[in-house]
């Protein structure tokens, strides 16, 4: 069941990556000529007709495979020559021709070579495209692979979605057509990919940084000290400058990290974040839906846009180089503002941060939860109240009561 | 061929869609094998129906008009299970962990992803009846969604209270508030071998009541709120269950962290204390660079702004002696305004840890590009500031473990002309390197 569960996450992928797949049918197109000549409807090989390979080598890879659905326009079948070792060193090497016309009097072909990890771990061959030699895949980069899905049948597939079968019995299309045969990839996949995010995980634990910090949201006065740019996808920083009290004049900077990617373990929701100061609570979603200056004010976040182990680096308020301004996350600002009357010079205050998963309305599991003392300084008075000796320069507290007019 | 049109138009602009929830559309429908429609992406927003060869299983679980769960066999070889969203009033079934969605409406179950900006992505439709085109079908069920959301809102509102009744329970039984305390004791989470300046350590609460209940902090597995707890702390700050050490050793009196803590709630105020010494094996570093200049981008009309000087490193003075801590012999650090004589920072390290000052210049700001509309020239870029000298004293230089990082600032780059009549500015010129001695 276990497996199951994971094959259908994957699967999402699989099933639902129309953007990646946009170009699928045009390239396919391209391949059979089916954009310009076909009516666009599938079409099934012709019993056994076709054309009729004589390659052959000791795996009993080689030979004649007919196809579910023309690659190349009016060729229903196409040939596999594997080989296995050439002089003296093994090379893994398939060549498929494809038929048809290609470059001058070449037919058009392709070659893959196996991965040997999958067959020797999972059981199955899985040959990945290395070099082409056929105009319809000129400038198609895409990541296309023969997947054994049976004994003789492989599923074709162009950037995971399998677009035809490929099957040395064509009695066997009634067993495995175009549906089965993408079933059959999306679970061989999974094995794949399972140990690959096992991988990740245990990658991410083995950093001290974050193992400390699972679950947690972690602060810091400089976004930098929180993430390194351009590393989501890792532990860039030491930890060193993540802080327990921050100056409320300066960055507020927070992040949280995850026990697992909220795409992969929270797929089709959103993400809530609420924040608590002396008992006064606000949380984006709630403030999102009240009004549409809030709306404009707090944009919606989803979980597809959350891929790591750790969110990007938020704040509650920061100072932007580029726009030479403070930007502040106004559900937070909230909170202090209604805390506002209690704030002395000089106090700390506790401040929790917790992300939520949320859906149609609700919030679903806390995913990451963190405390941070904040610190009212003179200065912090002077940004937040305002300067008595610029009278012209709104406080925070005056820009955002201005907001609530709106 | 006008009014055809016309009569189409009319048609899928005005089609009635269904204001029935999930028990009412799937009751209409039988479990068995279900005629599989499947999209196929053409490109270029260009999706269709394609019908697939081999009919899916399906079956619906509950009563006959209570449907609560749907199980699909995916070509007839993966089973998925999908659960009803709100038991209340349900607008969908829903696979908690793939996220897809299955909808019932008009006889067609829709299979499909939902995205609260983008609306439905339709995988397939299971259905003995013929698909309309893509964007009609995406259409009705878009339009289900959003108005079976606005007739969820009491369903909704129930299962919100019930669940905030759950939480707050849960909130009261694990707060400190009205409860009387026998005892309050602080434990390491991970007791760390190696704990010096800026170390973080994890230090959770156990409460014991007075009746003899236990309560404990999130980080020893409990559910009390940090925030139920006021603090007196030395050595550095304590919150959320972290104490991270002070970066200045005068602010670690007996080379300790010390934290005394009670109930905000406790008018007795019975207090737990907690003590560790430090070894001051950890690195540390001083951050002591020139700041960048202001990049040029001002789209000022009449003339490009040039970017920002910027500037230099701070030269500093760095005493090294050795004195003895908790019975270990480790090195003190004294750093001081070279210039000003300041005392910047105190800091104590083990031999064998790692010091890292950095008084780097700041880099120069790159010109603004042309775009001005009376003058198009590129702004000037700002030089780069010249790193800090640093000099070295004491006892222990020779045995400290340190990397000063002194490089002057990048030049910043001149904006480039608006057209090629216009000038490119003058890129800034680099800081120079400091000097270290010792």
């Amino acid at each position: 069941m276990k497996k199951i569960t994971t094959a259908l996450t994957l699967g999402t992928f699989f099933l639902f990556s129309i953007g990646a797949n946009a170009q699928l049918g045009k390239l396919k197109d391209k391949i059979s000529g089916s954009g310009s000549g076909s009516s666009g409807k599938t079409e099934k090989t012709s019993g056994g007709s076709g054309k009729q390979y004589k390659f052959e080598d000791p795996t009993g890879i080689s030979g004649t495979y007919y196809t579910s659905e023309q690659i190349i326009d009016r060729q229903n079948t196409i040939g596999w020559l594997f080989t296995k070792e050439k002089d003296g060193k093994i090379i893994n090497n398939l060549y498929v021709e494809l038929g048809g016309k290609g470059y001058g009097d070449r037919p058009n072909s392709v070659q893959f070579s196996l991965k040997e990890k999958y067959k020797t771990k999972y059981g199955f061959n899985y040959f990945y495209l290395t070099d082409k030699d056929c105009p319809g895949l000129v400038n198609n980069n895409h990541k296309f692979v023969f997947m054994e899905i049976a004994e003789n049948t492989y599923a074709f597939a162009e950037e995971d979605k399998v677009i035809c079968v490929a099957m040395k019995d064509v009695a066997d299309f009634s067993t495995y057509d175009k549906e089965t045969a993408q079933v059959l990839y999306d679970q061989n996949m999974v094995k794949i990919n399972e140990e690959a995010i096992a991988k990740v995980t245990e990658e991410w634990m083995a950093n001290e940084v974050y193992s400390k910090n699972v679950k947690k949201v972690v602060f810091s006065n400089q976004w930098y000290n929180l993430q390194k740019q351009g590393y989501a996808n890792k532990i860039g920083v030491d930890g060193k400058n993540f802080k327990t009290e921050l100056d409320m004049a300066g960055n507020m900077n927070f992040m949280a990290f995850f026990d697992a990617p909220p795409a992969v373990k929270y797929p089709g929701q959103q993400i809530n974040i609420e924040y608590e100061m002396n008992g006064v609570k606000a949380n984006r979603e709630e403030l999102r839906k009240s009004s549409a200056a809030w709306s404009n004010m707090v944009p919606i976040l989803e979980t597809k846009d959350f891929n790591y182990h750790q969110s990007s680096v938020r704040a509650i308020r920061e100072y932007n180089q580029y726009q030479s301004a403070y930007v502040q996350d106004y559900a937070a600002i909230k909170v202090l503002y209604e805390n506002r009357s209690q704030l002395k010079e000089g106090q700390t205050y506790s401040f929790t941060i917790r992300f939520y998963t949320h859906k149609d309305g609700e919030n679903g599991e806390l995913i990451a939860e963190g405390v941070v003392t904040l610190k009212y300084t003179k200065e912090a008075k002077m940004a937040f109240e305002g300067d008595p000796a610029k009278p012209t320069v709104k406080g925070v507290f005056k820009q955002f009561a201005d907001f609530l007019e709106e | 061929m006008r009014l055809l049109l016309l009569i189409f138009a009319f048609l899928t602009n005005t089609h009635c869609f269904s204001q029935e929830n999930q028990y009412v559309e799937i009751a209409v429908l039988n479990s068995g094998s279900f005629t599989v429609h499947k999209v196929i992406d053409k490109g270029y927003g260009d999706y269709r129906f394609e019908t697939a060869t081999k009919p899916w299983p399906v079956s619906f679980d509950g009563e006959a008009n209570k449907v609560t769960s749907v199980l699909i066999k995916r070509a007839g070889i993966i089973d998925e299970k999908y659960e009803i969203d709100l038991p209340g009033f349900p607008a969908y079934y829903v696979n908690a962990t793939s996220g897809i969605c299955v909808s019932a409406i008009d006889g067609k179950l829709y299979y499909y992803t939902y995205s609260i900006k983008s609306g439905s992505t339709i995988a397939y439709i299971l259905s003995s009846k013929s698909p309309g085109k893509y964007e009609v079908e995406k259409k009705i069920l878009d339009d289900y969604r959003s108005e079976m959301k606005k007739l969820q809102v009491d369903a909704r509102e129930d299962r919100i209270e019930e669940n905030n009744a759950i939480a707050e329970k849960e909130a009261r039984e694990n707060s400190l508030e009205g409860k009387a305390i026998q005892s309050i004791n602080f434990k390491l989470v991970n007791a760390p071998s190696d704990i010096g300046m800026l170390t973080i350590v994890s230090i959770g609460i156990e409460c014991t009541l007075a009746d003899g209940t236990i309560l404990k902090t999130k980080n020893l597995g409990g559910k009390t709120p940090y925030t139920d707890f006021d603090f007196e702390v030395k050595g550095g700050d304590y919150a959320g269950g972290d104490f991270k050490v002070a970066s200045d050793s005068r602010k670690i009196p007996n080379d300790k962290i010390e934290i005394i803590g009670w109930s905000k709630f406790d008018a007795k105020k019975v207090k737990g204390s907690f003590s560790l010494k430090l070894n001051y094996k950890s690195d540390i570093f001083y951050q002591y660079q020139g700041k960048g200049g202001a990049s040029g981008r001002g789209m000022t009309v009449g003339y490009s702004v040039h970017g920002g000087n910027g500037t230099d490193g701070k030269s500093v003075k760095v005493a090294a002696n050795t004195q003895s801590s908790n019975g270990e012999s480790i090195i003190k650090l004294v750093i001081t305004d070279a210039y000003s004589g300041e005392v910047l920072a105190e800091a104590k390290i083990n031999a064998k840890s790692k010091v890292t000052i950095n008084v780097s210049g700041g880099n120069g700001g790159n010109g603004e590009v042309g775009t001005s509309n009376y003058g198009g020239d590129g702004g000037n870029g700002g030089d780069g500031g010249n790193g800090g000298d640093v000099y070295l004293t004491g006892n222990a230089v020779g045995m400290l473990n340190i990397e000063v990082l002194q490089v002057g600032g990048r030049a910043g780059a001149g904006g480039k002309g608006k057209t090629t009549v216009n000038t490119s500015g003058t890129n800034g010129s680099s800081g120079s390197k400091g000097n270290l001695y010792n």
